[in-house]
């Protein structure tokens, strides 16, 4: 090229620019070298290139490589750590996408495909010991997406956990120029398990969770939150190794320095006790708490020292064999606990309102199966059973609940505190238990029937050997009434086993003393049988409250009835009575027809009729006595009297409707 | 004279016209024996011991029970006569058997109550799945156990055997 004489530089001029020449020119060939050294070794090299120089130990694998658009893209990328066989880091594709300044070191865009992270425990040591060997990001990128990602991490920490979750992210502006930036981590599929010396105890999992995490943050070893909803926990021995091995003052992560959860959320986190031992039913308990600045090590520890409080509500207890059939309702339960108690198997309150026991066929098939040593899983040390430091039930209902469903009976109410409760087993939960019944009256006006100033104690003991399987109570009564009969300073001593419930009363009526039993047997037509007998009872005063219109009878006597039903019915009846010494016998339904003697009679015939009205309707005996058996609408009444006036002898034959073939001449007596 | 007695003759005629009062009372009490029997029969209406009508005959365990329920009262006589017994195997045995018609009645009693109780035990065993023998086994100490004082059953001994005797 020809040079023009008026723009050439002067040869001064001309010997300064040689240098600079020298220079561009070594620089484009030097660019012009790396680029040509580039294309040879390809994009994919360069990327091994810069991972082997942040951290010698590790190896890129990619499958292929792609530079379309100004977007790297790798394909089936594998991390290899020195020494171990199975990748640390594998995506199906990892897409950068260099933006516009990335000249400046601002990258437009990174994009995991399927990030898979697994992290063993040596592969946990390799960058604990590295502490984040790359220091701090050279590049920012404008956003991070993650799509699928899962991260496997096992034996972390100290105590050991396993954990893995997945990960789905898009993070905004990401590097060291925003490292206050705070981003949100969406995890799912979360499972956490305890390592110890044998298969991995399973802890903690969530569906859901979102984690809060800033550069600035994970730098200095914070979390910024973690976010759980409807998580579960197993507060079994999972959470107790965990709690027992957690260091004391701090904890730690895998690197050694304490990792702050600055903010820590658990809503709706399901605690499950899992089995109880003694078939009791696992509680599933309800927990939202929150936790600030914990450490991540100190957390579960944290955690599981905080008192929880959770209601349950409308809580049954069915019968094994009939769904029908409540052994013990609960309108309210509340709980408070710890998880560290839960781990130890203790929980330090439960205050059950309202509970209504139907002492009855379920709930003896319940207690018989769940202390039935043939269905018990495991045998329960003492030491190792559930506990409950404080038990308290107020407002309880205790029913005889006899008659399969129909579950009649006189409801007594009862409350109770225990402490230390054993739950290993009913047993042990029964022998523990007084049912305490406060003094109270009760009406119960559908039966005619009320008692005063009821009080006693209940208490449920069920051990395993049969022949002692039984409740026994002691409840007495100031005064009980049913009509028009009265009888005071009542007790009623129970025992239940699981053929029936079984009786014995006593109590003082009528100048003499009643005692008696009755069983109710737990079949399905709730047959019963029941008996009751009557020394020196003041007949005077029985009769006077029994129909003093009718009948009256002074006397003293004693008596003894004997009565078979089933569930309402009485199907049959057989008693008698004996006077000890005289007494009167008046029969006042004859002064009705003494009233009614027509005046026009002759006075002959009123007289004679007057007398012997007045005959049959007193006498003076010396001694009585009574047999007498219905059953159905069929019965006989034998009454025999003798006194100074002559004797009384009284046959009443009830005759039923019976079928053809009954025999005519009913009285078979005794 | 004729005339002087007809005023006393017409006092006589007044006072006999009045009311005389008599009182049959005595010092003593008047001795008397009475012996009085009274039947009472139930015709139609409800009452407490169920069906009026007469037992419907079947094979079902509902007309079973409204056999036996017609049957209590006979049942139970003879139970009061110590003529018949509970058994262990949830039956009726006759423990002394009268003579003529009413030893018949008996045995015929017995005999249809234990077909109507073998009817509820078969339902039994059925329902609770359980063999017939088991059921029987239940229903003898469950009737055992229902039974009066001075009922005769049959009561399992220390032994293992069993022996009659009355309910104490």
């Amino acid at each position: 090229m020809p040079e023009d004489p008026l723009s050439a530089p002067p040869p001064a001029v001309r010997r300064r620019r040689r240098p600079w020449l020298t220079t561009f020119v070594a620089l484009i060939a030097l660019t012009a070298a790396a680029l040509a050294f580039g294309w040879r070794i390809g994009p994919s090299a360069m990327v091994r290139f810069a991972v082997r120089s942040v951290d010698p130990a590790l190896r890129l694998k990619v499958s292929s490589t792609s530079l379309r658009g100004g977007e790297l893209r790798l394909r089936d990328v594998q991390l290899m750590l020195r020494g171990r066989a199975d990748p640390i880091f594998r995506a199906e594709e990892v897409a950068v996408g260099l933006g516009r300044e990335w000249r400046s070191g601002r990258l437009g865009s990174l994009t995991l495909v399927h990030p898979d992270l697994p992290l063993d425990k040596k592969a946990l040591e390799h960058f604990s010991a590295s502490g984040g060997r790359g220091g701090p990001m050279p590049w920012e990128i404008a956003d991070v997406v993650i799509r699928g990602g899962h991260v496997w991490l096992q034996e972390f920490g100290d105590p050991a956990l396993d954990i893995s979750v997945n990960i789905d992210a898009t993070l905004h502006r990401v590097g060291s120029s925003a490292l206050e930036q705070e981003h949100a981590l969406w995890l799912s599929h979360i499972y956490v398990a305890v390592h110890g010396s044998g298969t991995p105890i399973p802890l903690f999992g969530a569906g859901q969770a979102e984690a809060r995490v800033s550069l600035a943050g994970l730098a200095g070893r914070r979390l910024r939150g973690l976010r759980v909803d409807r998580g579960w926990l197993l507060a079994g021995p999972g959470l107790q190794s965990l709690v027992a091995g957690a260091p004391q003052g701090g904890a730690s992560t895998a690197s050694g320095g304490a990792f702050i959860l600055q903010t820590l959320d658990l809503v709706d986190l399901q605690v499950h006790t899992g089995e109880m031992g003694g078939r009791m039913p696992e509680i599933s308990l309800r927990v939202n708490t929150a936790l600030r600045d914990v450490a991540l090590g100190q957390a579960a520890e944290d955690l599981a020292e905080r008192i929880h409080q959770v209601e349950f509500a409308d809580i049954e207890i069915l019968s094994p064999y009939d769904p029908l059939q409540r052994a013990v309702s609960i309108h309210t339960i509340f709980a408070k606990f710890s998880l560290a108690g839960l781990a130890r198997r203790e929980i330090d309150e439960l205050i059950l309102l309202s509970p209504t026991i139907y002492v009855g066929e379920a709930l003896f098939e319940y207690m018989a199966k769940a202390d039935d040593v043939r269905h018990l899983p495991e045998p329960v040390e003492a030491t190792e059973g559930w506990r409950v430091n404080l038990l308290k039930m107020n407002f309880g209902k205790l029913i005889i609940a006899v008659g399969g469903r129909k579950q009649v009976g006189l409801p007594l109410a009862f409350q109770t505190t225990a402490r230390n409760v054993s739950l290993s087993s009913l047993a042990g939960l029964n022998a523990s238990l007084v049912m305490t019944i406060p003094p109270d009256d009760y009406e119960f006006p559908g039966y005619d029937l009320s008692f005063r100033n009821v009080r006693g104690d209940v208490r449920l003991n069920f051990p395993t050997n049969d022949e002692q399987n039984n409740l026994v109570n002691v409840v007495r009564f100031d005064r009980a009434r049913w009509r028009n009969f009265t009888a005071r300073d009542l007790w009623v001593s129970v025992t239940f086993d699981l053929k029936g419930i079984n009786a014995r009363f006593g109590g003082e009526a009528y100048g003499g003393y009643l005692s008696g039993g009755f069983s109710f047997f737990l079949q399905p037509d709730a047959p019963w049988t029941g008996w009751i007998t009557g020394e020196d009872v003041d007949v005077d005063a029985l009769t006077q409250a029994a129909a003093p219109q009718h009948f009256v009878m002074s006397g003293i006597a004693d008596t003894r009835v004997e009565v078979n039903g089933s569930g309402p019915s009485i199907e049959r009846v057989v008693g008698n009575l004996r006077t000890a010494g005289g007494g009167r016998m008046v029969v006042n339904k004859l002064n009705d027809l003494l009233d009614a003697i027509p005046p026009e009679w002759a006075s002959i015939k009123r007289e004679s009729t007057r007398v012997s009205l007045e005959t049959l309707r007193d006498f003076d005996y010396t001694e009585a006595g009574a047999d007498f058996w219905f059953t159905g609408d069929e019965g006989l009444l034998d009454v025999k009297m003798k006194g100074p006036s002559g004797s009384r002898n009284l046959e009443v034959v009830l005759h039923g409707n019976g079928p053809a073939g009954t025999w005519s001449q009913r009285g078979g007596g005794r | 004279m004729k005339y002087s007695r007809l005023p006393f003759a017409l006092l006589l005629l007044v006072a006999g016209c009045r009311p005389l009062d008599v009182n049959l009372s005595t010092p003593e009490p008047i001795v008397v024996d009475v012996n009085m029997r009274v039947d009472v029969y139930d015709r139609g209406g409800s009452g407490s011991g169920g069906s009026k009508s007469p037992a419907p005959p079947g094979e079902g365990v509902s007309a079973a029970d409204a056999r036996r329920r017609a049957r209590m009262g006979d049942i139970q006589t003879l139970k009061n006569s110590r003529l018949i017994g509970e058994g262990r195997d949830g039956l009726l045995l006759v423990r002394e058997q009268p003579e003529g018609a009413y030893g018949k009645f008996v045995a015929k009693t017995v005999a249809d109550e234990n077909a109507d109780r073998s009817v509820m035990m078969r339902q039994l065993a059925t329902e609770r799945s359980l063999s017939l023998e088991d059921i029987q086994k239940q229903q003898g100490e469950l009737w055992r156990n229902r039974s009066f004082s001075g009922e005769w059953i049959e009561k399992p001994q220390a032994d293992g055997t069993w022996d009659w005797a009355q309910k104490e």
